[in-house]
This record gives structure tokens, sequence and C-alpha cells, in this order.
């Protein structure tokens, strides 16, 4: 039989960094394929590849839909060769309707007008073949629908076009678990009637309820592609992570003390950024929450990991305890044992916070500034720093520049006070972001993937630093999507999932293994014999049949 | 030589003239120079142009600019605009002039009043912009179409004049003696401060600036200090006077203080400003209350050089010039980067231009396309010289 697609040894590079080293894939008419990674695999670049993001040409190997060699050079192209893509971000224009979105780009005309009768009847033909033409109104705009059901008007959409391969990136990421559930009851009635589709998770149960076979990308290759009836879900986190990482350079256990803790947080919740158009009925948990219920407490001197999948909560957890929560939040937190005012960065400053942000360049740097600029940004006040000159609220350049070279040498930091920061490499940049916090150390330093983009040189140095700080005392919090780097770093593991701290591990017993499976909810599929209580936050109860899952 | 250490590996000189100014601000000050020497050489404008009278004349016209343009490059150095400064000016001067002529108020209490009310235009603009988060373009928008309407129902639309005597100081000059001393005061100020601040840069043992840039420097303003010696030789304008001083303590602002290197910041990346504890909406604020008052002053020196005040004309598209001249200097609209040079040359362009136009007796309506010319050509140099830099 003849694959309904077939990837052959994709390679794709971007600058020195080769995000595809030759991976492979088929797809049989018919069936969905999971697509399963951990971050920075490469799965987002082969999504990409297929929706003709990154021309042909720019990735090297074949794509091939039906037998035949197709060449994707633009997102038309892909569109033609029957593959269809579906974000994880919705691409639906909130305020214009069901109708207008389905048929947006295609608007049926009339006398040069838009047929608005003719754009209707097809809106309600296209909804009706796929069996959503009771539940969903065509002439409402799209942002009142729910969440789940604008997902499914995507996929709807790009059915429509006559999709052959329907590749989904994510589909419930930000769906409750009844939405969740309608949407893969959906995908399984769709397979029944001849749908191929390729499906991107992090979540392993999914993945097991209704895919017929895994393909696992590890460091850009295909690792293993696997029959989910006859494997366990840690075969394929064993797939995932595969490397039996170096374990000599770890993290040391801090020693038993006795210090009052610098932070703790005592049932912190985060509240989600509610768009107005949203359901203002649906008031699930995990809804309404960006982070939920999470405790925890640092030492001083202490370095502690978050984390978690993306959309997990680790961001919003470190943006909030430096003032950034937009929609608010509750819960206890105490720095250096009295309560903590977080209400912006500026108090979370004064209060001995310091942020190192995941976005170095949009949130981290001025790009048009010098080095020099950048690092004095927060010590602008400081008489230390500017000498007499503060007080009247002037900028001593001279003192700026002397302290810019403490902190370039103090940090090997390599590009010069008066260039400008933009021109220094990744590793250099983080240095500089870092630097900026160093005039004064803080007492909790949070840092959000702190050397995403980083070549492993200067990440050891920036690792340096960071245990340089916490051995003067410096608690710190980082979140990081990168495992290596967290064993290395890390002397306790907190993981969370949907939002809830679903584990803390010890340095010395946390293996890649056990942090994934925590993560993914792996090992609860694994331990599938209650499976209503096990995950309290989805709430949803598996239908599928245990015993193809028990291990 | 303790601190010797800190240079050795990479003693390259510090940024010099052409990272002071920007070379932007170098070719602003060469269209100024060719356009001068235009006007210089032409047969039809070398009597007329370069006399001391015409050129004084010329500066005086264009301070109200500056002054303006100074608070404007703050404004839009944080990504922002005022499109009220032209009403406002309007409304400032009827302020002025009815409580001189309607209300016979010493010409001191009317300026308090004018600058007080501009402190409530200013911090209004700046709570619309920080506080209800309305987008500057629309905030200052209102205040264009509001504020004329207000001096015009304040006056009851008639024209106010004339000022009272004591007023017209403002308007006035500065005998030649005091102006010398002007000049020579501002000219020894700006040596010494170059001199100090590299003395302490090589007291602390930082990299040195290049000599050459230093005596570029140096010759810039002995170049300047002549020429003004020379404009002003009957006597120097009280609105250039106020304009110089505005400018200087506005490019010391932009430059030296807290408050300019955080609008910087905010211009830059609003949102690392903010993650490293900068006020952003403090610092907006200031923008704005800044720019009011400037813009009050720049209506008292307009009412007292025409003598009176027509609130259904004073500063009309004012608001236009300013940011014509701001953006000539190289101010970039989107943010992040201005010079105070810069603005005073672009004013200084626009204001020779117009001087230009009228010695060649072009009619107004030429004028304003070749006003509108000028501007486009400076943006379209900066948008080219950007892309080049870019790639």
């Amino acid at each position: 039989m003849t694959a309904a697609l077939e990837l052959l040894r994709i390679e794709k590079s971007f600058g020195g960094v080769r995000a595809l080293r030759g991976a492979s894939m088929a797809v049989q008419p018919g069936e969905i394929m999971g697509l399963c990674g951990e971050n920075g695999a490469g799965k987002s670049t082969l999504l990409k590849v297929l929706a003709g993001v990154h021309s042909f040409g720019s990735y090297t190997g074949d794509v091939i839909v039906g037998g035949r060699v197709r060449k994707l050079f633009r997102p038309v192209d892909a569109r033609q060769a029957g593959i269809a893509v579906v974000h994880q971000e919705l691409m639906l224009v909130p305020e214009l309707s069901v109708a207008q979105n389905l048929l947006l780009g295609r608007e049926p005309s009339r006398f040069g007008l838009v047929d608005e009768a003719r754009l209707e009847s097809n809106a309600r033909a296209d909804l009706a073949r796929f069996g959503f033409a009771e539940q969903i109104d065509v002439t409402k705009p799209v942002g009142e629908l729910g969440i789940g059901l604008q997902q499914i008007l995507e996929i709807v959409r790009a059915l429509s076009l006559d999709a052959k391969i329907l590749v989904l990136d994510e589909p419930t990421a930000a769906l409750t678990g009844q939405e969740a559930n309608l949407l893969l009851g959906w995908l399984k009635s769709l397979r029944a009637s001849g749908t191929t589709c390729i499906y991107v998770s992090h979540r392993l149960d999914e993945v097991f309820e209704i895919c017929d076979r895994v393909t696992v990308l590890r460091d850009g290759r295909t690792a293993a592609t696997l029959v989910t009836s006859e494997v366990t879900p840690s075969r394929i986190v064993a797939e995932m992570v595969g490397r039996n990482i170096d374990l000599q350079t770890r993290a040391a256990p801090l020693g038993a003390r006795s210090e009052p803790p610098m932070l703790t947080l005592q049932g912190f919740h985060v509240n989600r950024v509610m768009n107005h158009t949203e359901h203002k009925a649906d008031d699930a948990d995990e809804r309404r929450f960006v982070v939920a219920d999470v405790s925890l407490s640092l030492q001083p001197g202490e370095i502690v990991a978050v984390c978690g999948a993306m959309g997990s909560g680790r961001t919003a957890l470190l943006s909030s305890l430096f003032g950034c929560a937009r929609a608010g939040f509750s819960g206890q937190v105490t720095l250096d044992g009295k309560p903590a005012q977080l209400d912006s960065p500026i108090a979370a400053i004064r209060q001995g916070l310091a942020f190192v942000p995941e976005d170095r360049k949009g949130r981290g740097l001025v790009l048009g500034m010098s080095v020099a600029e950048n690092l004095a940004l927060t010590s602008l006040a400081s008489r230390e720093v500017m000498g007499n000159g503060a007080r009247l609220g002037l900028v001593d350049d001279v003192g700026e520049a002397r302290f810019a070279e403490r902190q370039i040498r103090a940090l090997r930091i390599r590009g010069e006070a008066g260039v400008e920061v933009s021109t220094l490499s990744g590793g250099n940049q983080q240095k500089v972001v870092l630097g900026k916090w160093l005039a004064r150390p803080p007492k909790v330093l949070l840092l959000d993937e702190p050397t995403r983009g980083v070549d492993v040189g200067a990440r050891e140095e920036i690792y340096a630093i960071l245990e340089g700080l916490a051995q003067r005392g410096v608690a710190i919090l980082f979140a990081s999507s990168d495992l290596v780097e967290v064993l290395r770093l890390a002397q306790r593991i907190i993981v969370l999932r949907h939002g809830r701290s679903v584990g803390e591990l010890n340095a010395v017993d946390a293996t890649e293994n056990s942090i994934v499976e925590l993560s993914t909810g792996a090992s609860s599929v694994g331990a599938a014999a209650h499976p209503a209580s096990n995950d309290p936050i989805r709430g949803r109860a598996p239908s599928h049949s245990s015993s193809s899952l028990r291990v | 030589m303790t601190q010797a250490a800190i240079t050795s590996p990479r003693a390259k000189p510090a940024p010099g003239l052409s990272g002071l100014l920007g070379s932007r601000t170098l070719r602003t000050a060469g269209v100024l120079f060719i356009l001068w020497l235009g006007l210089a050489l032409h047969p039809d404008t070398r009597e007329a142009f370069l006399t001391s009278g015409n050129l004084s004349n010329v500066t005086a016209q264009v301070a109200e600019i500056v002054i303006i343009g100074v608070g404007m490059t703050f404004i839009v150095l944080t990504g922002g605009i005022d499109l009220s400064v032209g009403a406002a000016m309007a409304l400032f001067g009827v302020v002025a002039a009815t409580l001189q002529i309607d209300h016979h108020m010493p010409a001191v209490v009317a300026i308090l009043a004018a600058i007080g009310v501009a402190g409530i235009v200013g911090l209004w603009h700046g709570l619309l912009v920080t506080r209800l988060r309305i987008p500057p373009f629309i905030a200052t928008l209102s205040g264009f179409l509001a504020y004329r309407g207000l001096a015009l129902l304040l006056s009851d639309a008639r024209g106010l004049s004339p000022m009272s005597p004591d007023f017209a100081w403002i308007g006035g000059q500065i005998p030649v003696g005091a102006a010398f001393a002007v000049c020579t005061v501002g000219y020894a100020i700006g040596m010494l401060v170059m001199i100090s601040r590299e003395r302490r840069r090589r007291a602390f043992g930082l990299p040195p600036q290049a000599m050459t840039a230093l005596v570029a420097q140096g010759l810039a303003m002995t170049v300047v200090f002549g020429l003004l010696l020379a404009i002003y030789q009957d006597g120097m304008p009280v609105p250039v006077l106020i304009a110089g001083i505005v400018t200087a303590l506005g490019g010391l602002m932009l430059r030296a203080s807290r408050v300019g290197r955080y609008a910087f910041a905010i211009g830059g990346n609003a949102e690392a400003a903010r993650l490293s504890g900068i006020p952003v909406a403090r610092v907006k604020v200031i923008v704005y209350l800044m720019t009011a008052l400037l813009t009050a002053i720049a209506a008292l020196i307009s009412a007292a050089r025409t003598n009176g005040v027509t609130p259904g004309n004073m500063g009309l598209i004012r608001e236009l010039h300013v940011i014509t001249a701001v953006v000539i200097g190289g101010t970039s609209l989107s943010g992040g980067r201005a010079t105070m040079l810069g603005t005073l040359l672009g004013a200084l362009i626009f204001g020779t231009l117009s001087n230009g136009m009228n010695l060649l007796n072009v009619n107004s309506n030429w004028q304003l396309m070749f006003t509108g010319a000028i501007l486009l050509g400076a943006s379209t140099l900066d948008s080219l010289a950007i892309r080049t830099e870019g790639q």
C-alpha cells in the first residue's frame, strides 16, 4: 500500500544549528500517527516544513504525498499537496462570524460583492458534513464559541479545503477535559471515515488513546516508530530522552540547613488573562488559573528548577513572582520572612527579586543601547554606581563605563562596553541580562530558560556564575525545558503539569525519565488502574481501555 | 595607576565625535550647511540672506519650533507623539492675553497662569496615556480639536491685542554686550565640560576619546561661537536666548539624566524597561508635562512677538512643523533614537528653507510642497541608511 505521506531524510539547519538531521516517517492512509519528542527535538521544525513555511531548498529530503514527490516552496504548495496543518495558536478572526471564518479567503462572490447567502449555505454544508450543524451557529462571531469548538472549527476549515493529511499541533493544549474528550472522540470518527492524521502532543495519555502508531523524534532524527498497542508509555519516554547523560557533573545536594527560608509560596494561584469574548459560564479551574495551588520554599543559596511541558505554567509562575501577573494572583508569598508585595516589577526589585526573562531580545535587553547602558539600566539610581549625581537624577557616563567594565570582567562578557548589545552573541547577551542585576546581588534570582540559544561553552560559564551567586546566599529559582541543564544545576526539581505542582524530585534521585514521566503524565497513564482520580485538574475519565496500557 | 588594568585588553577609543552626535546628526548639519551655502551664493538671495539681521530673524522665528521640539523629542523618543501642541499654543496664548487685556493683570500673573494651565494640560495627557492607556495619537488628537475650540470660546473668537507693555520684553532683544557675554559663557561651559569629562575618564583609567574627535568637537564649538557672535552683533532676540537655554538643558536631560536614559530604554524596548524596574508611567507623564510647559513658553513668545493673540490662527499646524523638525533631526518615530542637536538642526533647516523661499518670492503653496518634499527626503535617506546598516 502506498503511504499517504512519507518523509524521507528531512534535514534543516538554522545557521549552524541543525534542527533536523534526517527525520523520516511514513503515515498510512486512514491512520492517526502520533509525533512525540522533547522540546527542541525538531517537531515544530518538521511541522513548518510540512506547512510550507520553510521553503524547499532551505530543507533537504523528500516529502512524498500519495506516491508523488512534492516540493513545498510556499504554504500554498502544501495546501495543494493536500496537507493541512492546524497550528497550536488558532488562526481564526474572533470578530468575524463562523461562516465568514470558514470561507475566509475564498468567499463566493456575486456581482463583485460577497454573496452572503451562498457563503452561509456553504458554511452550513461544511459543518453538516462533519456533524456540527446543530452545535455551531454559523452566524455567531467565532469569539463567542468556546475554545474547544473553535479548535474544531479550525480543523473543519482545514478539511473543507480537501486536505488529504491533517496535521494537528497540540490541539488540546488550551482545552478543558470535556472539550478535549469531544475533540478526541471526533478525531476517532474522522479516522473511521478514512481521514489520515498526524497528531503532535506532549500528552502521552492522549497519544495512547487515539494514535495507532507513534514516531518519536530525538535530536532532529527519527528515534523510533512504535505501535501504541504494543508498547508502554515508559518506552516512548525512553526513546524521547534516549541519551544517558553524564551524571558526573551534577548539582551537589545542599547540606541540611536550618536557616529560615528566603522565599516561600503557600497556595499560590495565578489567574489567567481572560479574553472578554471568552465563555463566561466556563469556570473550570484549569481555565481560570495558569498556575494553581503551588506551594514551595527556597533556602538561601539553594538552586531549584521548575520543569514542565510548554504551557504548564513555568513562565507564569516566575513572571508573576516578579510582579507581572496581569490578571492578578492569590496565595501567600513571603520573602526573607516578610510578606511580599508583588504588584509591579519595581516593587519586586525593591524587595530583592531579580528576573531574567526567557525572551532575551524581546524582554531582556534594549537592543539599540550599548552594553554599558544595558548593564547600568537597573543601577541608574544607585549612588554606588552613579556617584552623588544620582541624587540629582543625573547619569554619570564615566561611572557607568566603570561599572560596565567591572561587570564585563567579572562575567567575562566578550564585547566592549560601548558597542550595541545587539552585536553580541547569544551567550554574551544573556550575561548582560544577568549582569544588570548583579550590581547588588538580589535575594532571590528568577530565571526563565537561563541558557536558551546559548552555546555550550558560555552555558557552563553561566552555570558557574549562578553557582557562585548561590554560594553567596542568593536563592535561585529557574525554569527550564532543557533536562540536562536541570540535572546539571538544580538541587531540587519541581514539576508542573497544567499549572499544578505534580511532584518534587531531589536532584540525587531525579532522572530525565522521571521528570518527563511526571510532566507528561506518562506515569499516571501507566497507573491507569484508578483512572478518574489520578489527574484531578483534567478531571477527565479516560475513555481508553486500560488493558492495552497496563505495563 | 591602579586602574590601568581595567583598560588594557580593550583599549579601543570610546565613542568619539561620531558616537556622540551620531552620523545622522552630521548628515543633518551637512544639509543645513549646503542650504546656507546655496542661499549665500544664489544671485537672488546673496545680498539679503547672509546678513546678521536676516539670520538673527531666522533664528528668532524658529525659536518656537526649537522650544517645543525639545519636549517633542522626548515624547517621540518614548514612542509617543503630541499632536496638540499647536492648538495648545492658542489656548495658552489666549489665557495669557485675556488676563492682560480683559482683566488688566500684570504680565507676571498672565505668564504664570499660562504655565499653570499648561501644567494641567500636560498632566492630563500623561494621565490619558499611562492610566487610561489611550494611544498618544488619539489622546493628543482630542486635544488638537478641543484646545482650539476652548481658545476660541474663552476669547469669544476675537483677536486679542495689544499685550501689556511689561510683557513685550519676551519678544525683544538683549543688547549686544549681554549677547556676547551669554555666548562666551556658553562657549566656555561647553569647552570646560568637554575637557573635564575627558580628564575624569582618564583619571579612572577608562579608554580616552581619540584626539581627533576631541579636536573636532572643540573646533565645531569654536565655529559655532564665531557664527553666533557674527549673527548677534546687533543684539540677541530674547526668544533665541530662551531657545538656547532650553536646548542646552534639554540636551543635558536627554544625555545625562536618569529620565533621559529611561526614555531611551522605554522607546527601545518598553517591556525590557519595565522588567528592569524603570518607572515607565512616571517617565511618560514627565515628558508630556514637559512638552506642555515648553509649549506655553513658545505661546508666550509668539504672543509677545506679534503683540497679540488670534486664537483661530496662533500655532496653526505648528505641531506638524515641530514633528517635521524632530524627524529631520533624526529622532525615530518608532522610538528609541533621538538627539537634541538633531532637533535643533532640523528646526534650523525648516526655518532656513522658509526664509530662503520667502526671499526667492516662492508662493506659499509651493513652500508647503517643498517642505513636504524635504521631510520625505530626510525620512527616505534615514530608512535607506537603516536598511543598509541592517544588512
